[in-house]
């Protein structure tokens, strides 16, 4: 992942709820950012049903990703995408 | 050893993985479907539970020391992330024994794949190809001796 790529989460969706990963070379660009950063390996967050991921976790993406990298969100190099692996759907953050 | 039909020798490496959860007081259930996930590793304790696919493969000796072993893993179900987390079990039969199992989370072997490029791309799976040796497991240049018989995640249990 070149310098300037979006910052990019990956977003599992399951019955209940989505579990949220930091892509690996995202991972390494944030490493050498901010060497010093909290994170955390994964976060779930549920949902009454799949139809509610977007309207119910899109407005918490920010903070998800703030989680998961240990920075303010509008501090990430390069913006910030939530994608789906599943069906490769991205969700453009910042 | 005679060649057996894969599904056979998919079926054993999975018996012998859990054995490996058993003997260490985990209760093992095979989903009745399936649909991607082998095995579900329960502590019965509490209710903690896991996901665990198995991948097994008959080593190749090599000339001198050591073999190889080849395992073919969905690029899919590596790429997305699960709660609990999937782990992988890869089981190698070295003619009449198990020799080695491997064992590693989704998310160490996605970052061994996307950031160190190890294994190839064919169609939808991921070939990852481990050399091994008494001392080390290797695939490419990457080092993978710390998955060796790694069942760390399950510390065996006193009933």
């Amino acid at each position: 992942m070149a310098t300037g790529n979006p910052i990019v989460i990956l977003a599992g969706l399951q019955g209940a709820g989505t579990t949220y990963q930091l892509h690996p070379l995202s991972r390494h660009v944030l490493e050498t950012a901010f060497p010093t950063a909290q994170t955390v390996p994964s976060i779930f967050v549920g949902y009454p049903s799949k139809e509610d991921f977007e309207r119910l976790h899109g407005p918490l993406w920010k903070q998800i990703a703030a989680m998961l990298t240990g920075v303010p969100a509008e501090q990430l190099p390069g913006g910030l995408v939530i994608r789906e692996p599943r069906n490769g759907r991205e969700h453009q953050v910042i | 050893m005679p060649k057996v039909n894969h599904l056979y020798t998919g079926a054993a490496g999975q018996a012998a993985a859990m054995s490996e959860f058993l003997v260490r007081g985990y209760n093992v259930a095979v989903p009745e479907v399936d649909r991607g996930d082998d095995l579900f590793v329960v502590k019965d304790a509490d209710g903690d539970f896991n996901r665990i696919q198995v991948k097994t493969a008959n080593a190749r000796l090599l000339k001198k020391i050591g073999y190889i072993a080849t395992f073919s893993i969905s690029i899919s179900q590596l790429s997305e992330p699960t709660t609990p987390e999937l782990f992988y079990v890869l089981v190698v039969r070295n003619g009449t024994a198990w020799s080695d199992f491997m064992v590693i989370s989704q998310g160490d072997l996605l970052s061994e794949h996307l950031r160190y490029q190890v294994g190839t791309r064919s169609g939808d799976n991921v070939l990852l190809r481990l050399n091994f040796r008494p001392d080390s497991v290797r695939s490419g240049s990457r080092d993978f001796q710390i998955y060796r018989g790694n069942f760390s995640h399950w510390p065996a249990l006193l009933h």
